[in-house]
């Protein structure tokens, strides 16, 4: 009897043991990891594409990691504080942390990387994505201090940006092709606009990281290639899914489809000082006409949320809930272009490309949204550089541009560059006093509460009089084969591998 | 003029069309709207044009365009042809090896498809206007317009997806030697080869057509001979003449004009890497790559002028 | 007694003979396309550019005949109205490469000389680019549309057409007839339209067919790569190139449009086959 029960004891424990155990990570394995565009080059202050992004950042370090909820996570730096204007901060950096060609990263190679991003000869666009930096010093071989321009609560955040990755001065002449890093892979293959390989960094200074032996980055640009390879298990992710194949996707067991609300989005841009969009009565017509569910659909077949003529979407902390989303109106906008002086409707060009994926959908949407308002849309599909270096940048009457732009961590970012007057990417030359001075005094401060009053009150300006009409934010997708362990989506599409484990 | 006299001269020739195409392409390049450091910076070059201009001067684009001309060609002679503007490493490795990969899936895929096509001619002419000859011809002309893209994304999906014998892409291979390059190179070659099926049957079709009703070959019907040692020993000779114009023609479209198949199995040859040097609005590494194409094409055309001269004396020059 | 100089026959339409079946073939095919080209929006059960978002990715039935596509359009009305498109940019293309390529080939080669040669060099030089690629330069030079891409195909194929011609007339050049008629006095544009150009009718079409089918392959090649007829325009290497995702999960998207690529090429070609034995057989029959 009493041996029965000793069993029976046993039989449990060992039951409830296995259940409650956690599986352990499993070391070892090659990841092989598909992007659907390449852009080659390695240096942090030239990528401008998720490949590059996720290749810099396996390879360098920040002084902070963005985490999946975009807050900053001690990197390199194992602490910072700032003084109580926010305009000085100082950063603690680990010890020991060895590039990969052995020697040691001090506060010198802070300084000279980021010194190297805020000098114009670099050319770099990460200049002005940082923060207003004064200067940065080394106090002592541990610790670095940055003097800010003026009060900013973002910096440990944005200095974990692509563009704030710490680089090794004796490297800079072949960053781009034979780059060094303190990063948990090291660069062992480079073909460029084919494949990368990236190895593990045995002397990664995170204790037990990475768990994978390699990374293989190779480029897959047809649909069936995609399919094929993710489906045999050729590959393990695909960074981005293209809409199309989501369906056949899905279907695989073997396959699973991750989907997270991002912050990109595809505008319809209006001039302000051309006619006829110097009138906010036609701006606002134009807004209203839309079908936003229609556009939704047909860029992003439904994965994406619908977006109310701001940059913030509705998903995001700072989005104004009290803004009514925008339905679509046609007799509204009809009797607002009659206003106008525009009784008979309206003709407009708008330039569009399919450069990148939904674009040129949402156009075709949008033409016949707008058809309904009397709004006759004629579209012209050009080459995406020419979209961007010709047309972007020349006011003309009656022309509308789409533009697609990649979201942006910090609320700052994501309104000020685009709305501020004569700010770096204002190509619809908004400028509203009003605006400017919002943005200014929310960049000093750093209480939520109080910033927000101040964002909300600039999301309802622009969502009335403001030149963009943002219908959706597209959502990021990607796809992953289910032996892949602890691959997170970080909504701006940046990608973290070193803890990621193979089955 | 006799013969080696002839290739001398087409070689003179041939460094003055080299030289012309880069100073073509240069030129028609300055009418490309936007410029490399446009396509790096994208639609993040700043309003103001700031880091626009610093980055050109990096790139060496603010210098006048004979200067940037000169510039390259003083390079490229002694076999420095610079540093592409988007990929930032030197263009001549990069060339060598993507002319490799483009010769190493021309090479068979030729091979193959001459067979394939000297056969189905030769069998279509001499059982002409029969129910077989219809049939290839509707079999070639269905090969080659189905588009490239449709055929290879068939044949990704049967024989990679569904069957698993091959891999998706070239980039997703592992390994080296002979079965490596079997297995990456099975699909394009397949596909190139039912692309250029139909043009050389055509052509040995109607040209042994043509042989098979002139007196002389007809002449040694009537002697008796039998139809092998007719076919053989008298039309083919004469009969394969345009083939090898073709042929040619067909080698240089397949190391630069089969981009399409290029980008459908993410293979790196030559085709692709124009195609990128004109998205990129890469100029110098345009400049090599079509040079190199039209070096290719040219000694391909030569060789075979000098195969026809070789073949029918009486056309000797 | 007078001597008459025998002149070539005139063109005279054949009675009692049998017409190729060839000929037949590609004239029909050629001319289901044509007739679809011309009234196609007329006769279509719907509106090309009309989404039906309830039937999208629908299977062929009763409604659609041939499916629908991700937006729920009507493949069936897409394939017949993209004739238009297709049609006519390779049409245009081939007529344009094949007029200035005539126009430039019969020159160099009644002229004759260092024109000759220099122009010969200069038609060298743009052949040894392939045909894709200087499409694509051409093309990214004057902007992804139809238009442009019909003046790509132009370009690459009037080297190859003046060469033609070119060799045409130098072997026609030192006929009898243009002998004599030098001999007589007559100028030589003279020369060229009313002697030469007449015999060079047979293999001019026969080669326009050739390229007919070349400039179809490559505007597909191009609306693969982006660069040629532009969305939401209904042309069937756009229709091919853009839904190629769904090659599995809906194929119809693909084939129906991809089945009208190859029967016009086909039909093409044997409409060249055709065009050619029966000029051939008319010719031997008047000597």
């Amino acid at each position: 009897m009493l041996k029965t029960l000793a069993v029976v004891i046993a039989v449990i424990a060992t039951l409830v043991g296995t259940i409650t155990s956690t599986p352990a990570q499993k070391r070892g394995g090659v990841l092989k990891f598909a992007v659907p565009s390449v852009k080659p080059g390695l240096d942090p202050a030239h990528t401008s594409t998720g490949d590059g992004y996720m290749l810099t950042q396996a390879i360098f370090s920040n002084l902070t990691r963005i985490d999946d909820h975009l807050e900053p996570k001690p990197q390199l730096a194992k602490s910072w504080d700032a003084n109580a204007q926010s305009t000085v901060w100082t950063f603690h950096l680990q010890q020991g942390v060895k590039f990969h060609n052995g020697r040691e990263l001090t506060a010198d190679d802070v300084v000279f990387s980021i010194e190297r991003i805020l000098d114009p000869k670099t050319a770099s666009r990460g200049a002005k994505a940082l923060g207003p930096i004064k200067k940065v010093v080394a106090k002592d071989r541990y610790t670095v201090i940055f003097e800010l321009a003026g009060a900013y609560g973002d910096l440990p955040l944005q200095l974990g940006n692509t563009f704030a990755r710490i680089v090794a001065k004796e490297n800079v002449d072949k960053l781009n092709s034979q780059p060094i890093g303190t990063g948990p892979f090291k660069l062992k293959e480079y073909s460029p606009g084919n494949r990368v390989v990236l190895a593990r960094n045995p002397d990664y200074f995170e204790k037990g990281l990475p768990y994978l032996d390699e990374v293989h980055q190779v480029f897959l640009k047809e649909y069936a290639a995609q399919v094929s390879a993710i489906g045999g298990g050729e590959i393990h992710v695909m960074y981005l899914v293209p809409v199309e194949i989501i369906g056949q996707l899905k279907k695989d067991a073997n396959v699973q489809v991750l989907e997270v609300p991002s912050p990109s989005f595809q505008s319809i841009e209006m001039f302000m000082n051309q006619k006829p969009f110097n009138d906010p009565k036609v701006r606002l017509a134009v807004k209203l006409a839309a079908d936003r569910k229609a556009m939704l659909e047909a860029s992003t077949g439904g994965h994406g949320v619908l977006g109310n003529d701001t940059p913030v979407p509705s998903f995001s902390r700072w989005y104004n809930k009290a803004l009514p989303q925008r339905e679509r109106d046609v007799p509204k906008a009809k009797q607002l272009l009659a206003e106008a002086g525009f009784k008979n409707g309206l003709d407009v060009t708008l330039y569009t490309s399919t450069g990148r994926p939904g674009m040129e959908e949402a156009a075709v949407a949008f033409r016949e949204s707008a058809k309904d308002a009397g709004i006759r849309v004629r579209l012209e599909s050009v080459d995406i550089t020419r979209l961007y270096s010709e047309f972007l940048r020349k006011p003309r009457e009656f022309t509308m541009m789409q533009v697609n732009w990649f979201g942006r961590p910090t609320i700052d970012e994501m309104i000020t560059p685009f709305m501020f007057t004569k700010s770096v990417w204002n190509f619809m030359e908004y400028s509203n006093p009003r605006v400017d001075a919002l943005l200014t005094d929310a960049l000093g401060m750093t209480e939520f509460d109080k910033r927000k009053r101040l964002y909300d009150e600039t999301q309802k300006i622009l969502h009335d009089e403001g030149p963009w009409l943002v219908a959706y934010f597209r959502n990021y997708l990607s796809a992953i084969r289910t032996n892949v362990r602890n691959y997170k989506l970080i909504p701006v599409q940046y990608v973290e591998l070193r803890d990621v484990w193979l089955e | 003029m006799t013969l080696g006299a002839y290739v001398l001269r087409r070689l003179g020739l041939l460094v003055l069309t080299l030289l012309a195409i880069s100073l073509l392409v240069s030129g028609i390049f300055q009418l490309l709207p936007g410029d490399a450091a446009e396509q790096i910076l994208g639609a993040w070059a700043e309003r103001s044009g700031a880091t626009l201009t610093a980055m050109r001067a990096r790139l060496g684009l603010d210098r006048p365009w004979h200067e940037q001309y000169l510039g390259w060609l003083a390079g490229a002679v002694r076999g420095d042809f610079g540093k592409s503007l988007a990929m930032d490493v030197p263009i001549a490795p990069l060339l060598a090896e993507r002319l490799g990969y483009s010769l190493r899936l021309a090479i068979p895929a030729l091979v193959l498809g001459v067979t394939i096509s000297l056969v189905l001619g030769v069998v279509a002419a001499t059982r002409r206007n029969g129910i077989i000859d219809h049939l290839i011809t509707v079999v070639t002309l269905t090969g080659v317009s189905v588009p490239a893209f449709v055929l290879g994304s068939v044949l990704i999906l049967v024989f990679a997806g569904w069957l698993r014998w091959l891999p998706s892409s070239s980039a997703l291979a592992e390994g080296s030697g002979p079965g490596y390059w079997a297995r990456i190179l099975a699909l394009p070659v397949a596909t190139l080869t039912v692309e250029s099926l139909a043009y050389i049957t055509r052509t040995t079709r109607s040209s042994m057509i043509e042989v098979l009703k002139t007196p002389y070959v007809r002449t040694a019907t009537l002697k008796g001979l039998p139809r092998r040692v007719v076919l053989v020993k008298h039309a083919l000779r004469n009969g394969l003449l345009p083939t090898v114009t073709v042929v040619a023609f067909n080698f240089g479209w397949m190391l630069g004009g089969v981009v399409v198949v290029e980008q459908v199995f993410n293979y790196p040859g030559i085709g692709s890497l124009v195609l990128f040097a004109i998205e990129q609005r890469d100029l110098p590494l345009l400049q090599a790559s079509m040079c190199v194409v039209a070096f290719a094409y040219c000694v391909a055309n030569l060789a075979a002028d000098v195969l026809y001269a070789v073949l029918n004396p009486r056309i000797r020059y | 007694m007078a001597v008459t100089i025998p002149r070539p026959a005139a063109i005279a339409l054949p009675r009692a003979r049998r017409w190729p079946a060839a000929l037949v073939a590609g004239v029909a095919i050629l001319g289901t396309f044509a007739i679809f080209a011309a009234v196609g929006p007329w006769i279509v059960p719907y509106d090309v550019e009309q989404f039906h978002r309830a039937s999208a990715l629908e299977a062929p039935s009763h409604a659609f005949w041939f499916g629908t596509d991700r937006y729920g359009r009507d493949v069936l009305s897409r394939v017949v109205v993209g004739s238009r498109s297709t049609l006519a940019m390779a049409a245009a293309g081939t007529l344009l490469g094949v007029t200035v390529g005539l126009v430039l080939g019969l020159g160099s080669g009644y002229v004759g000389g260092r024109p000759d040669e220099a122009l010969m060099r200069i038609m060298d030089i743009v052949m040894s680019f392939p045909s894709l690629l200087l499409a694509l330069l051409v093309v990214s030079v004057l902007g992804a549309s139809a238009v442009n891409a019909v003046l790509s195909i132009a370009v690459v194929f009037v080297p190859r057409v003046a060469r033609v011609v070119r060799s045409a007339v130098l072997g026609l050049r030192t006929a009898e007839f243009v002998e004599a008629a030098q001999v007589r006095g007559e100028r030589g544009s003279w020369i060229v339209t009313r002697e030469i150009l007449p015999n060079l009718w047979p293999p001019i079409i026969v080669e326009a067919c050739v390229r007919m089918s070349f400039a179809v392959l490559m505007s597909v090649s191009l609306s693969y790569l982006g660069l040629g007829a532009q969305p939401p325009t209904p042309d069937w290497g756009l229709m091919v190139a853009k839904e190629r995702a769904f090659l599995v999960q809906a194929p119809w998207v693909v084939l129906f449009p991809a089945a009208a690529i190859v029967t016009l090429v086909i039909g093409v070609n044997v409409l060249g086959d055709g065009l050619r034995e029966w000029l051939m057989a008319r010719k031997t029959a008047d000597e």
